[in-house]
């Protein structure tokens, strides 16, 4: 009894037992409450960078924005809210997997997943390694290519009159470890800046030693494609034009899409299509994933037929309008659908697929593949920069290239044959109803251009109408649009496929070119596009 | 010997030196040398007596009595933790034993006596079991309640927490499904989380029992398989309950400080007792009732025939939509009969003349099937239990076995339950004593197949495939069907009764508890005692689906080519682009089975210290510390291509695993959890001379739930508390004729709860996946942020405080507890919206409060008392309110039309709200106010979170009751007992069926008010129930289904939820012992209880839908209308 009254009551006792059980305490309660894992190896880092790709797509947005489509009339049922909203350039309501949301947060969840990773790389032993130094390239490139993507998606075009005040998109370079911190959106230029900071840096370092798919990582083709496609935007014309170089090599047809070659395939749409994503193709330089119906709506179904580009657009603006080489056929033709509320005209190009969660209750979601980055499209940069750098013979090789890659036809462009050919036309929406179509429009850009029916004008001209063919369906002719500052218009077809009624009209330097930052992100403080 | 000198020298010669400081000690053991001479002569000459001083109300024993030798003032002792003393009293002396709020007793002495007590106040129940501590009643100052097992059991009803219904003021228990497994939804206090199931944590012998899966209180009502498992005490037999005890308030819970803000729930298992010898047997016999279409509102056959007649006209039901269509019924089993040829006879199924038709429908017109009758059981569930209770003063121990038996109220839900217990006591010596607690059961169940339900968020409606709930068939199933016939559902042959057979899970569910205490008691006042216990749950679900299922099936109908390329079921290679669609299943059916295991350890140590100074302060202290580990595991597993009939082999097509690749589809997937916690608290109470007592608790609790961030995790609760025992006072003398009792009692706390168990990220959560590529070839694994880190993540808290009164009147024939309380609910768990720049918009974080408060009263009255005769009445009544103060979320229109609630500012938590209706249009089409306050008939939207336009939204109500409580009275004539209980609830309101569409096939039911639809123009004037689209106004408007959604939301479509129950009437007969010595049994009862009879009020606008019950479909089934006969034999 005395012994263990006097243990009891001994307060030093007592406290050294607090001491120890406390501290043994909380190692016991350092156990992991479940499976997740901590980001302290090599493979770790790299597994992580397989996130840092978004895994949204902009394209339904901005396609649907561009002047690639038109509206079929408040008759044709097939279509929903939330396309209503973005092809009238009204700010979004509605939940999507494709909404402005949607992009916002795949993004900036992408720059996470980098500079997450760049975290790790910073409290690893060994930092220097090789394949580390490689996954800080990959990681830098993945945070500039997604703030290159949020910035020109939910901004005014960068220009350099007036980006040090327009408002930008916060330019991350940490995790986020608090609740709800507070941003501010800075402004254009610097976001460039910053972009143009981790890219140079990031295209150093960057490596492909331990990609499992390259073709799904920034490879050192795919990163240049983004410097060139990153500087056309920025309109450092030499830059963008030695980048494209860099992925083009000394024989760029070589990393032109095969067209001759998909026409030999069975013309079967998924064949075509699974083929057109295909890995193995020197064309697709890098590919991306995202939950997206584009495969549907730009492809050969009954699925958001109201706003379409229909048979009016493709002959009098883009891909079947009579053009420079004449007569000649692409070895894919476009395809024309046409029927009730449906007038379609469309290259097969990207694909519907599915991923499926649950296959026994049929739940999952929709879901596309698109080249991020292809040769066609950057032997094109390298076209315009050097038009814009006046070097018209090194332009006109470069789109005769692609032209007889893609079409069947044995035309050579000349500069005098341009401009002799893209002087005489009319510009679009000059008529008097103001609407229609031609494969020219005025071009305002912020950036110095000669004057219209110049050669550099034609040559421009010619270069944005090859673009535009090239990126049909693949959402990028709407940041063309807002480079040259291009009026588009919103108009209503009537039964026969022609523009009846004039709704609205894109100006030039119009605030709706900035699509508007998503509600939720509003109402925590973000400060919204002005309109 | 030793001892109990010491024990006479202290008592005797220092009798108020308590302080056991070291100094005291030498001091005292010097004087115990001294005293050992002295006392030595003295011992020859008394006698040494002891004793054990118990209530007799409950025989629990009581602590801190005080035993004097009678007509002395200071000679005496005290009662231990176990209400046992040791006193010398002088030969012809007498000892009088006191205590507060007890009759003072005086007895002559005699070794090893038992001194029952009684109560000067018999309403007042001696101790309060917190699970940690027993507590005397008078000196504990929370809120709390004590339901005796045997006064609330529910015959019948295998779960014992479904038996706590309307049994305490201010906890409510909702049945939203009453399949055997489930567990109920209840609240203590109501809710005090937005997103946390508010879920109270229970409490089995000292050891708090957890769930092998968390089920969100809002799942519960989801019907989905885990659901089964979702009862974390479905594995105790009632039998085997002594009692339970509610601890409301936070003064009363705060010893679990960090867990108990919803309220704890104290199970004590039966024990042995000392001197008792006893086997009982107790078999309960129950009857359920199969639901009849006449409590329902849907249509005959008749009526219905002359909808589906409707239909052709406007449309549907043609031949060339329904022979390939995915699901039909009559018009499509009619269509195939007249295709279908019999080469042998020369015929087709039916001739295709306008008389065979219309022969073949007036058929169908007269059918009136009666699913319910088909589909449901009169069978008789069993439940046998026996128990065998003996002890001696050393050892006591009880045993029980149960076994019961169901073989189901619906086809295929039958289920086997078996349990074991023992719980034995030694007194090892006087110092040690030693408890050992182990139980075990073991169910088996089987449950119609099912998936999990989808919600869609466009339309809001609630999906789930291959649904064969019967319940839910049988309502909504057209009688006009023909029960032996097959029609279509997804391409397949579909007969429910075949279904059942072909497609159903069998479910094992094994607990085992095994716990073991020591208690050493090295002086009187003081105990130590140490608690080891381990649990652990396992569950086995295997969800089979046959080979001729229609399930299986359907993974492989292609009859026709235009089915082949509808069915989503198949599969097309896209590697090859010619490949035709071909089925992943071209044999057997589908194997699923999840199984969920927990591991849980518990180790606790605690020292009390109990003491009475001068008679008049009364301490006690109390401290320890606890650690717990649970693991928890669950995988999962899809077998396709089990050949059942072939001998059960597997016999899979390769390009099920090419299509789960190419679909980012898991067959199989494991999970592990670990929770880790770590405690420590101390309690202390003072009173004075039990009229004034203060009471404060201190519990420090860290846990790893919340990450590895080490400052995140701990979090110290608290309270404070005291009670006022008026009746104690001098004064009150005056007052007893009448006013026999009364106590005050107010407590202010702070306890917490660790929030939803799916937020954890207080350091960043790195998850592992696999991305969906376009294919096999291009696949690659991946790390990503599943969650960002919260760095200020917490512990969701809650203040609290609380005043009670427990009055007693005339003798106590009449007692009355009342209790208000007020709560502040603060950081607690909610959907904060960000910038979203960190790559998450929405974040879980702690951003909301919420005010609550309510009033309880319970009274209990014996309104007669005779030899012969006693009528008991009990009245219940609890109120609760909350309104979520602060919420800055993003919420959609549709979040806030759904029937479950939703948790908006400035509203009730799980509030629901409705798009007011406007009346049908000219075409009978329904018109709504829109957000722009326009009237429009698809011109709501759904999704926008844009809170200016939550406007024109109305307000409709909660989803939880505010109000619950009971009516109880029991009548005794001498041997029988009649028990009428009466439940009731208020204050919620239920979406009804969201049953209207844009269209309808032929295998729906349809409620009887569609009888009263739009038919012509001018309807509208006198109907409020819309059109049936015709399908030409379904093609020139796509978007119907925005109006029929909106009707189906609109405060057309919302019904109170209030109801009052006849929830038990009993009637029970206790043989005569005369009757029954003969047979050698020493007790013997029978008792007929009729449950859940009938309800006597509810909202006529649901038409038969049980307001508890959520119609889910998956396992949900309501609780059944049931009598059991129960028999009771003791030897």
């Amino acid at each position: 009894m005395k012994n263990n009254s006097i243990l009891i009551f001994k307060p030093l006792v007592w406290l050294a037992l607090a001491v120890f059980l406390f501290s043994s305490c909380d190692k016991f309660l350092d156990e992991m409450p479940d499976n997740r894992a901590e980001v302290d190896s090599d493979t770790k880092i790299e597994k992580l960078l397989v996130s840092a790709y978004p895994d949204r797509a902009f394209i339904m947005i901005t396609e649907m924005s561009s002047d690639n489509v038109d509206d079929y009339g408040e008759n044709n049922p097939n279509t929903d809210r939330f396309v209503d909203e973005v092809y009238h350039w009204q700010d979004g309501t509605e939940d999507d997997n494709e909404s402005a949301e949607a992009v916002w947060a795949a993004s900036y969840s992408a720059i996470a997943a980098a500079n997450q990773a760049l975290q790790a790389i910073e409290g690893l032993e060994n930092p220097e390694d090789v394949a580390m130094q490689e996954a800080k390239g990959e990681a830098l490139l993945c945070r500039a290519y997604n703030h290159f993507v949020l910035v020109n998606f939910f901004c005014m075009h960068y220009n350099e009159a007036t980006s040090s005040t327009d408002l930008g998109i916060p330019y991350m370079e940490e995790v986020e470890s608090t609740l709800q911190p507070h941003y501010e959106r800075g402004n254009v230029a610097e976001v460039y800046q910053k972009i143009e900071r981790d890219l140079e840096e990031g295209l150093k370092l960057v490596g492909e030693s331990y990609y499992e798919q390259p073709k799904y990582h920034f490879n050192k083709k795919a990163a240049n494609a983004f410097a060139a496609r990153f500087y056309l935007y920025y309109g450092k014309w030499e830059k963008a034009r030695d980048y494209a170089t860099a992925v083009l090599g000394s024989q760029p047809k070589l990393m032109l899409r095969d067209w001759a070659y998909q026409a030999t395939m069975t013309q079967e749409y998924e064949a075509i299509v699974n083929h057109y994503i295909a890995s193995t193709l020197n064309c697709n330089l890098m590919l991306c994933t995202g939950m997206s119906a584009v495969g549907m709506a730009f492809g050969p179904y009954m699925y958001y037929t109201r706003y379409s580009h229909g048979a009016y657009l493709a002959n009098n603006e883009t891909g079947n309008a009579q053009n420079i080489w004449g007569s000649e056929g692409y070895y894919s033709p476009m395809k024309v659908y046409g029927a009730t509320n449906l007038d379609r005209t469309i290259f097969w190009k990207l694909p519907f697929l599915f991923e499926e969660t649950d296959p026994v209750a049929q739940i999952g979601y929709y879901r596309t593949v698109y080249p991020a980055f292809t040769g066609d499209e950057t032997i094109l940069i390298r076209a315009e920069a050097n038009v814009m750098l006046n070097n018209y013979d090194a332009a006109c090789e470069d789109l005769t290239t692609w032209l007889q890659n893609i079409n069947k036809t044995s035309y050579v462009l000349t500069p005098a044959k341009v401009q002799a050919f893209y002087q005489p036309i009319a510009y679009s929406y000059d008529d008097d109803t103001k609407m229609n179509s031609t494969i020219k429009k005025h071009l305002n850009p912020a950036f110095t251009i000669d004057a219209e029916g110049s050669m550099q004008e034609c040559m421009l001209q010619c270069v944005l109408g090859f673009r535009r063919i090239e990126t049909l369906q693949t959402g990028l002719r709407w940041f063309d649009v807002k480079r040259y500052g291009i009026e588009i218009v919103r108009r209503v077809m009537d039964d026969k496929g022609q523009p009846v009624t004039l709704v609205d009209v894109l100006k030039k330097n119009d605030p709706r070119q900035a699509i508007q930052i998503p509600q939720k992100v509003l109402s925590a403080g973000i400060a919204a596009n002005p309109r | 010997m030793y001892t109990s000198l010491v024990e006479v020298v202290k008592n005797t010669e220092f009798e108020d030196n308590n302080k056991y400081s070291q100094s005291d000690m030498k001091k005292r053991l010097t004087v115990f040398l001294v005293g050992m001479f002295l006392a030595m002569g003295t011992v020859l000459a008394q006698n040494r007596i002891t004793g054990t001083v118990v209530s007799a109300d409950d025989g629990e024993p009581i602590i801190g009595a005080s035993v004097l030798i009678n007509g002395t003032k200071n000679t005496g002792t005290t009662t231990d933790i176990d209400g046992k003393f040791t006193i010398i009293v002088p030969k012809g002396k007498k000892i009088k034993v006191s205590y507060i709020g007890m009759k003072e007793t005086i007895v002559s002495p005699q070794n090893g006596m038992i001194i029952r007590m009684n109560s000067d106040a018999t309403m007042m129940e001696e101790v309060v079991v917190t699970g940690m501590q027993k507590m005397d009643k008078r000196l504990f100052t929370g809120s709390s309640t004590k339901i005796s097992a045997e006064s609330a059991k529910l015959d019948g009803v295998a779960d014992v927490s479904r038996s706590l219904e309307g049994r305490a003021a201010g906890v409510s228990v909702q049945n939203v499904s009453g399949t055997f497994g489930t567990a109920p939804k209840i609240r203590v206090r109501g809710a005090t989380s937005i997103l946390g199931g508010s879920k109270p944590l229970w409490v089995v012998d000292g050891v708090i029992m957890e769930d092998v899966v968390d089920v969100d209180a809002n799942d519960l009502s989801s019907g989905d398989a885990n659901t089964l498992i979702s009862s974390a005490i479905a594995g105790l037999n009632s039998d085997d309950i002594e009692s339970f005890q509610i601890l409301k308030d936070g003064s009363a819970t705060s010893i679990y400080g960090a867990r108990a803000m919803a309220g704890v729930i104290v199970i004590t298992t039966k024990k042995g007792k000392a001197g008792q010898s006893s086997v009982n047997y107790t078999g309960e016999f129950t009857m359920r009732l199969k639901p009849s279409y006449s409590t329902f509102n849907i249509m005959n056959s008749q009526e219905q025939m002359s909808v589906y007649q409707e239909m052709q006209q406007k449309g549907y039901l043609n031949y060339a939509e329904l022979s390939n269509a995915a699901s039909s019924g009559i018009y499509g089993k009619m269509y195939q009969l007249i295709s279908q040829y019999d080469a042998t006879t020369g015929q087709y199924g039916l001739a295709n003349t306008a008389a065979a038709r219309a022969d073949y429908l007036r058929q169908a017109e007269f059918r009136n099937t009666d699913w319910f009758d088909l589909l449901f059981s009169n069978a008789i569930q069993h439940n046998h239990s026996v128990s065998i209770s003996s002890g001696t003063d050393k050892a006591q121990t009880r045993a029980s076995l149960s076994a019961m038996f169901d073989p189901g109220w619906t086809k295929q839900s039958n289920v086997e339950r078996y349990t074991a217990s023992l719980n034995s006591n030694f007194n090892i010596s006087k110092q040690l004593t030693f408890t050992m607690i182990s139980n075990a059961s073991y169910r088996k169940q089987r449950a119609p197949g099912t998936l999990s339900s989808e919600l869609d968020p466009v339309t809001g409606a609630v999906n789930r495939s291959f649904d064969i709930n019967p319940y839910s068939y049988a309502l909504n199933t057209s009688r006009a069907l023909d029960p032996n016939e097959f029609y279509t559902r997804n391409y397949a042959p579909f007969n429910i009764f075949h279904e059942l057979d072909n497609n159903y899970m069998d479910l094992d569910v094994t607990t085992i508890r095994v716990q073991g205490e020591l208690k050493y008691k090295p002086i009187t006042k003081i105990e130590l005692s140490a608690l080891a216990a381990y649990e652990y749950a396992g569950s086995a679900n295997a969800h089979n689906v046959l080979d001729d299922s229609n399930q299986a099936e359907s993974y492989r109908a292609m009859n026709t080519s235009t089915i082949r390329n509808n069915n989503n079921y198949l599969y097309k290679d896209p590697d090859n682009p010619y490949a035709l669609p071909i089925s992943v299943l071209p044999n057997g059916g589908i194997y699923n089975k999840t199984t969920n295991k927990m591991n849980d350890w518990t180790f606790r140590a605690t020292a009390s210290y109990n003491d009475v100074y001068n008679e008049d302060h009364i301490l006690n202290l109390f401290g320890g510390t606890e650690i717990n580990r649970i693991d928890r595991s669950a995988d999962w597993f899809r077998g396709w291509g089990m050949q059942y009939n072939m001998g059960e082999i597997g016999a899979y097509a390769y390009e099920v695993f090419k299509k789960g690749q190419e679909l980012n589809t898991d067959y199989y997937s494991m999970t592990n959890t670990h929770d880790r916690s770590a405690a420590f608290f101390g309690n202390a109470t003072y009173s004075w001379k039990g009229r004034y007592t203060i009471n404060g608790t201190i519990r420090y609790e860290g846990t790893n739930k919340l990450g590895k961030s080490r400052s995140a995790r701990w979090l110290p609760t608290w309270n404070v508390s005291g009670a006022w025992n008026m009746h104690e006072e001098p004064f009150f003398n005056a007052l007893k004729s009448v006013l026999s009792h009364a106590t005050l009692k107010a407590s202010y706390s702070l306890t917490a709860d660790r929030g939803p168990s799916y937020v954890t990220n207080s350091l960043p959560v790195i998850a592992s996946s696999n991305p969906w590529r376009p294919f096999t070839g291009v696949k690659e694994t991946s790390l990503y942020i599943s969650s960002l880190a919260n760095s200020e993540l917490t512990y969701e808290k809650k203040h609290e405080f609380n005043i009670g009164a427990e009055l007693g009147f005339l003798d106590n024939r009449i007692s009355v507890e009342f209790d208000w309380y007020t709560r502040n609910n603060y950081d607690l768990i909610g959907v904060a919206t960000t910038a979203g720049v960190g790559g998450e918009v929405q974040k879980y974080g702690n951003i909301a409060t919420m005010k609550s408060g309510g009033v309880e009263l319970s009274v209990t009255s014996t309104n007669v008392k005779t030899k012969d005769f006693t009528w008991q009445t009990s009245v219940i009544y609890s109120h609760t309110h909350n309104e979520v103060t602060d919420l800055k979320t993003s919420t959609r229109v549709i979040d806030l039309l759904q029937g479950t609630g939703y948790s908006l500012q400035g509203y009730a938590r799980n509030s629901v709200f409705s798009v007011p209706f406007m009346g049908l249009n000219n075409e009978g089409l329904p018109t709504f106010l829109d957000q722009d306050g326009n009237v429009t008939t698809t011109g709501i939207y759904f999704q926008t979170s844009d809170e200016e336009k939550f406007g024109f939204l109305e307000y409709s109500g909660t989803a939880d009751p505010t109000t619950t409580g009971s009516l109880g009275n029991i009548f005794k004539y001498q041997n029988l007992t009649l028990n009428v209980f009466i439940t009731y609830s208020f204050g919620n309101v239920v979406r009804l069926d969201p049953f209207f569409k844009k269209s309808y096939n032929d295998l729906t039911a349809m409620p009887k008010e569609f009888a009263n639809r739009w038919m012509v123009p001018g309807d509208e004037n006198v109907t409020a129930v819309p059109v049936m689209a015709s399908s030409r106004q379904n093609k020139n408007d796509s978007n119907l289904s925005y109006a029929y959604s909106a009707y189906n939301y609109s405060t057309e479509r919302i019904a109170k939820g209030d109801f009052i129950r006849m929830k038990e009437i009993s009637l029970s007969y206790q043989f005569p012992r005369k009757l029954i010595e003969p047979l050698n049994l020493s007790n013997a009862s029978v008792k007929l209880q009729g449950t859940n009879l009938f309800l006597l009020y509810a909202d006529k606008k649901l038409n038969g839908q049980d307001p508890e019950f959520f119609n889910t479909g998956g396992v949900a089934v309501p609780m059944a209308k049931q009598f059991t006969l129960t028999l009771k034999l003791g030897i």
